[in-house]
């Protein structure tokens, strides 16, 4: 599953519609989302990305997908040349300008995107410092919330230039419309990146899969094994899997043995393990 | 099981993280130049990459990235209780690389390292500082066995694998050379034996070769040489003089048949290389700190991970029998045709 979490309404409405997404909730955020993306509109600053970030991966701990992946998605203003409006960027640093704290994606995957890194800043003042590339308000708070939840090669930051900041002239408002052109143009681009990072996700699949889980539950209800016994039986399961390649399914065998006593569900139990180590 | 790299994974060192210190030694340049299509990412510290939270060691092995640092803490380690010491009082290793780019099941590394990034720490001249200071001190306490020291420097690497980006093999050389009193070690599996060949053999150098049988290589030691390929560089240094150790270590259990494995194992050892000339040789079962194995079992799905082993003061290894069994059949293999006096068993 694809999060997407976003600041204005206004960087979310082209990719909304590209990706057909159907609105879900209004409060506490307005969110959106199909069968293989969900998206969320934080509002603009590091609290509301924070809690919007918590908000849609607050699913994902339990259900433990390796597949999932985050992306904070919007504009960003340049600090510097390396970088033109309408660059797509794909963030290798992330600075947390007031807290001084920094964070880095592992970017695994092979792409065409250019990198740079960006500082997350509360506000802009007169003696704020331009210390890396690109500037938002927003990407900070976001990686640190959804690497709580997620490792950090499945978190990524990606962010369209939408202005050049600087130090002696006052920022330009950006109309709705220059805003939702920037995005659009750069939608093939974004969605090839989350192709790829899909493609490489899926390679990585716990050993033990939902089937397997349940084939481990249904036993250990049925043979009434103590806690030690189930995770014995789970690390035997794993290790049969790992070794020949299949899930035991003979274990299903068992889904039928109710044991009279206790000395009779330990000698089923060692009976299961040696067929599993063997 | 096997993961495959595929074209959508980035090529190895797509990605050097440079801490701004690490930017004042010339080694850092050198190492850029020739790494020169990488992205630069600079860090304060190298634990902002190596040691986050949350990171999957697994999938990163598919494309490591490099950083680049200074050591700022301990240069020198007493050897751990799991290595073997060939009997020496002063038994330390180091570690300037830390991380492989060989991807073996067993290795502690995996359960060790929160990353499986490669770390290059550049202030090899420090190394040096803190290992002349030991060897004086050393050589001021003869009761501590009349100075000498026995030093492995890869133990967290196998660093052959790298001297063509790292060329920290010269130096190393010119260090044992002028200091007999240290013995140094250098682990490998690599066949990068070459780099060897430009130098005379040292008395105080020792090559030590993991030597595996082919199909626990295959299963369980990927991008690692063949054995025959192993075999192969190692009967090249040892016809230039050069001292050569051989690892048995980990022996592995790989099926029912091990027996008959190993056997064949040994015999095709002997029959490629000459084992009177072969310094020492050393066995030992896998053997894992009880929390590595943990995180094996987080992250990776060989059947090295979920065996059923023992877990004693914190170690887990193979249940005593099979444990006792696998050393004792080996060791009985391996004397009939190598001096058992220079057998080594941990």
């Amino acid at each position: 599953m694809l999060y997407i979490i976003s600041a204005m309404g206004i960087e979310a409405r082209a990719i909304i519609k590209y990706l057909n997404l159907k609105k879900t909730t209004d409060r506490p955020f307005e969110t959106y989302q199909n069968e293989e993306a969900h998206l969320v509109i934080s509002g603009v600053g590091k609290i509301n990305a924070a809690g919007a970030t918590s908000y849609l991966l607050k699913d994902t701990l339990k259900d433990l997908n390796h597949s999932d992946y985050a992306i904070n998605l919007g504009i960003c203003g340049s600090l510097n040349n390396k970088f033109n409006v309408g660059d797509l960027v794909l963030v290798n640093k992330v600075v947390d300008y007031e807290k001084k704290r920094k964070y880095y994606t592992d970017i695994l995957v092979k792409h065409n995107l250019k990198e740079g890194s960006i500082q997350s800043i509360d506000t802009l003042h007169s003696n704020y410092e331009f210390e890396e590339d690109l500037v938002d308000m927003e990407s900070s708070a976001f990686f640190e919330i959804a690497s709580k939840f997620l490792s950090v090669h499945q978190v990524y930051v990606l962010k369209i230039v939408s202005d050049k900041v600087s130090k002696n002239q006052p920022l330009e408002r950006l109309t709705n419309k220059y805003i939702d052109e920037l995005i659009y143009d750069k939608l093939e681009e974004i969605f090839s990146f989350t192709k790829l990072v899909s493609s490489l996700l899926k390679l990585f699949q716990p050993i033990l899969q939902q089937q397997d889980e349940e084939i481990i539950k249904k036993i250990s209800i049925t043979l009434k094994l103590t806690f030690s016994q189930t995770k014995q039986l789970e690390n035997a399961y794993a290790y049969f899997k790992s070794n020949k390649k299949v899930s035991p399914l003979f274990l299903e065998e068992y889904f039928n043995y109710i044991p009279k006593s206790k000395k009779e569900r330990d000698a089923i139990f060692e009976d299961l393990k040696t067929k599993l180590y063997k | 099981m096997k993961i495959s790299k595929q074209n959508y994974t980035n090529e190895t060192f797509s990605h050097i993280y440079i801490e701004k210190d690490a930017l004042n030694y010339p080694l850092t340049n050198e190492i850029t130049s020739k790494l020169n299509k990488s992205k630069i990412v600079y860090i304060d510290n190298y634990n902002e990459i190596f040691s986050r939270k949350n990171q999957n060691p697994f999938l990163q092995k598919l494309s490591p990235s490099l950083i680049l640092a200074v050591n700022k803490g301990d240069f020198i380690y007493k050897g751990s209780p799991l290595c073997h010491d060939f009997e020496q009082q002063n038994f330390y290793y180091t570690n300037f690389i830390v991380n492989c780019l060989f991807d073996c099941d067993y290795c502690y590394l995996k359960g060790m390292n929160f990353s499986s990034h490669i770390l290059f720490f550049v202030n090899l001249s420090d190394y040096f500082h803190e290992l002349s200071r030991l060897i004086n001190e050393i050589k001021e306490r003869p009761e501590r066995g009349q100075g000498k020291i026995y030093l492995s420097i890869s133990y967290d690497s196998d660093i052959l694998l790298f001297e063509g980006i790292y060329p920290f093999l010269k130096e190393w050389i010119e260090f044992a050379e002028a200091n007999p009193l240290i013995t140094i070690e250098i682990r490998t599996k690599s066949t990068n034996y070459k780099k060897f060949l430009n130098y005379s053999p040292l008395e105080n150098l020792i090559i030590t070769w993991s030597i595996s049988p082919q199909e626990a290589i295959e299963k369980y030691e990927k991008n690692t040489p063949s054995l025959e390929r192993r075999l192969m560089a190692i009967s090249q240094l040892l016809q230039k003089g050069w001292k050569v150790n051989l690892a048995l270590d980990p022996i592995l259990y790989i099926g029912e048949n091990w027996q008959e494995k190993y056997k064949e194992f040994i015999n095709s050892i002997s029959k490629k290389i000459n084992l009177k000339k072969i310094n020492a040789i050393t066995l030992g079962v896998f053997r894992i700190p009880v929390d590595y194995l943990k995180r094996f079992k987080k992250f990776f799905k060989s059947p090295i991970a979920f065996f059923p082993y023992q877990t004693t003061n914190g170690v887990s290894t193979y249940p005593e029998e099979l444990k006792s069994k696998m050393i004792e059949f080996v060791y009985s293999e391996l004397e009939k045709i190598y001096n058992k006096t220079n057998i080594y068993v941990v």
